[in-house]
């Protein structure tokens, strides 16, 4: 019953500037897991207590026949750096699938999928799962510049247009990405909204959803201990009489109305 | 397994079958790690704190890792008694398992209410008062910072139930030895240590402080060695049993708390990191139990000391 295992690594990939796509063989994760979970990952190794807390990490693709999980991420500090050393043969200790991710509503026929940055990692599986429904997939991407727009062929091949918008223009659009998304809206009848990334982007979607008086779920961060519910630290303010809810179990995807964005 | 080995024991009249428990605020309501193995193979559970009414709790972020630990500044956000009497309790009377009800507030009156409350419920084997709140009318300083705060709130929660009282002492005092006596003279079948010491950090970047609330509780390993110093320092004045923590991950780190005289001890944040450390822990005291030909646990309690 327990959730979590120990996972071989089977192959770990810098695939644009501090950004690493590694894949590891957990199928019993890989089984339960939906678009838009997250694992926690143990960073530190063998006896060692440093880093003492787990990194949550969002599922980037999954592979069901492999028994394969796919995680897409940025080193940002410890615990990603070492992440980026692991090697093809290590082993890594997680806890997963945790939270309640994206669920794609039965009546819905087109979706927009946004992604900012490394906020794209969820959102793959998503678009995967939504295409092999017959849903049409409108997939936006933004970035500061074009190296850091990742993994765009996956995401073709997931979409049924793949809009990308960079803040110099090097590559795609020089725009921001809800600037496209504001066309798109204007253009296509989608049924439903999809982000993750700065929460400054989310917090645009989340207004363009509401004036165009369309479903959005959106996906959040916040630093996290135990990952699962039990510690109450990794909590974001809400709508609800400014109640707290917390990301590892009640998120990390939420409804863009729920979020109280001006904490 | 041998079957010589005894780890049941009597604790301020709780029967545990095993002397590892789980810290308060660590292990929510017990839910959350059912779903990583059988919650009944603890020797206790120590729920998250509850206050009488519900509390929202501080604003993010509530959590800061640091060197071997992490600070915390949840702000004790809780159901209130009533919410965790209708919508916890439940699930937890499914369950051969002690459950340590931990109580906090703001007055003396909070205290002996939510007690008043406990006393009549079924399937409680016991509360544990934590005193590190402020005392509202005393101008907001920690019960558990001035003996005679102390004594008032262990007395009125006396006063209030019958059953077992462990007082959990904070660590943000002078001499912890005085506390605990007068903890013992207002009645207290148990004491607990160590909450959290306070602390804090200061992000760089944005050149402010990193918490939400600005100080936070330390946990985890770096507070260890004091926490051992401490169960020491108070099992060598009191008469009563003492539940240790502070940083416990691993069986080897259990050991030194019963070592230093301990009688039973409780896993918080390492919970963390290892979400089966608990069971990891009885199974290593256990190895330790027979690979030094010792069959009783009362054996090992304080042999450090003698
Ligand atoms: C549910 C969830 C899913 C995530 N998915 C991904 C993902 O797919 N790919 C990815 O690259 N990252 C993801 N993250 C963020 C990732 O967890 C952090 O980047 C990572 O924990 C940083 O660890 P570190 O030790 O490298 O950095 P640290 O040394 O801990 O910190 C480096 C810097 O990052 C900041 N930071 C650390 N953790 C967080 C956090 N959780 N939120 C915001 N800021 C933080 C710190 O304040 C510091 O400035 C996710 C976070 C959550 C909560
Ligand atoms: C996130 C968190 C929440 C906590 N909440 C409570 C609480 O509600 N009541 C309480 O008495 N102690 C609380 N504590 C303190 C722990 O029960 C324990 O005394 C302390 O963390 C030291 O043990 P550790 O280092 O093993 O975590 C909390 C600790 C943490 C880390
Ligand atoms: S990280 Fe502990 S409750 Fe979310």
């Amino acid at each position: 019953m327990s959730q979590k295992v120990i996972a071989r690594v089977l192959s770990n990939h810098e695939v644009a500037p501090e950004t690493f796509k590694m894949f590891l063989d957990a199928p019993s994760v890989v089984e339960k897991a939906e678009p838009g979970q997250f694992v926690h990952i143990r960073v530190s190794s063998g006896t060692s207590l440093d880093p003492f807390l787990r990194r949550p990490l969002s599922i980037f693709s999954l592979d069901l026949d492999e028994g394969r999980l796919g995680l897409l991420f940025r080193v940002v500090g410890k615990g990603t750096s070492i992440l980026a050393d692991m090697k093809d043969g290590d082993h890594l200790d997680i806890i997963g699938p945790l939270g309640r991710g994206f669920e794609i509503r039965e009546d819905s026929k087109k979706i927009a999928i946004i992604g900012g940055g490394i906020g794209v990692a969820p959102l793959l599986e998503l678009a995967h799962r939504a295409t092999k429904k017959g849903i049409e997939v409108h997939t936006l991407i933004g970035a500061r510049t074009g190296s850091m727009i990742l993994c765009p062929d996956e995401f073709r091949t997931y979409s049924t247009t793949l809009a990308i918008a960079t803040d110099d223009g090097s590559v795609g659009k020089k725009a921001l990405v809800t600037d496209i998304l504001s066309g798109l809206l204007e253009r296509e009848k989608v049924d439903e909204l999809f982000a993750c990334g700065p929460v400054s982007m989310l917090k645009t979607v989340a207004k363009l959803a509401r004036t165009s008086d369309l479903p959005c779920q959106v996906s959040l961060e916040a630093r996290m201990a135990c990952g699962v519910g039990a510690c109450l630290g990794c909590t974001i303010k809400t709508q609800r009489d400014g109640k707290y809810l917390k990301v590892c179990t009640d998120g990390p995807v939420f409804k863009g109305e729920e979020v109280d964005w001006d904490e | 397994m041998s079957k010589d080995v005894m780890m049941e024991l009597d604790i301020a009249g709780i029967e545990i079958k095993n002397p590892v428990m789980v810290a308060s605020g660590t292990f929510g309501f017990g839910k959350e790690y059912g779903r990583f193995y059988d919650i009944s193979r603890l020797g206790a559970i120590m729920v998250k704190g509850l206050t009488l009414k519900p509390r929202l709790g501080n604003p993010p972020p509530r959590l800061i890792e640091t060197p071997a630990g992490l600070l915390n500044s949840i702000g004790l956000e809780n159901p209130g008694i009533q919410g965790f009497l209708t919508s916890e309790l439940p699930y937890l009377r499914e369950f051969a398992l002690p459950v340590i009800v931990n109580i906090a507030g703001d007055t003396v009156n909070d205290y002996a209410k939510m007690a008043d409350i406990l006393d009549e419920v079924k399937g409680i084997a016991g509360i544990e008062v934590n005193i590190s709140c402020p005392n509202v009318k005393a101008g907001g300083m920690a019960f558990g910072a001035v003996p005679e705060l102390a004594y008032d709130v262990v007395n009125g929660v006396r006063k209030a139930t019958g059953l077992p009282l462990i007082v959990k002492l904070s660590p943000n005092v002078t001499d912890i030895k005085e506390i605990a006596l007068k903890v013992q003279d207002a009645g207290a079948d148990a004491i607990s240590l160590i909450n959290t010491p306070l602390g804090m950090t200061i992000n760089v970047e944005e050149q402010r402080p990193a918490l939400g609330n600005v100080f936070g509780g330390l946990s985890g390993p770096a507070i260890r060695p004091i926490a051992v110093r401490m169960v020491w320092e108070v099992v060598g004045v009191v008469k009563l049993p003492v539940i240790g923590m502070g940083g416990i991950v691993t069986p080897h780190d259990a050991l030194e708390f019963i070592m230093a005289g301990a009688t039973a001890i409780a896993v918080g944040a390492g919970n963390f990191l290892n979400p089966m450390a608990p069971l990891e822990i009885i199974d290593g005291i256990r190895e330790y139990m027979e690979k030094e030909n010792i069959s009783d646990i009362n054996e090992l309690i304080g042999i450090a000391r003698r």
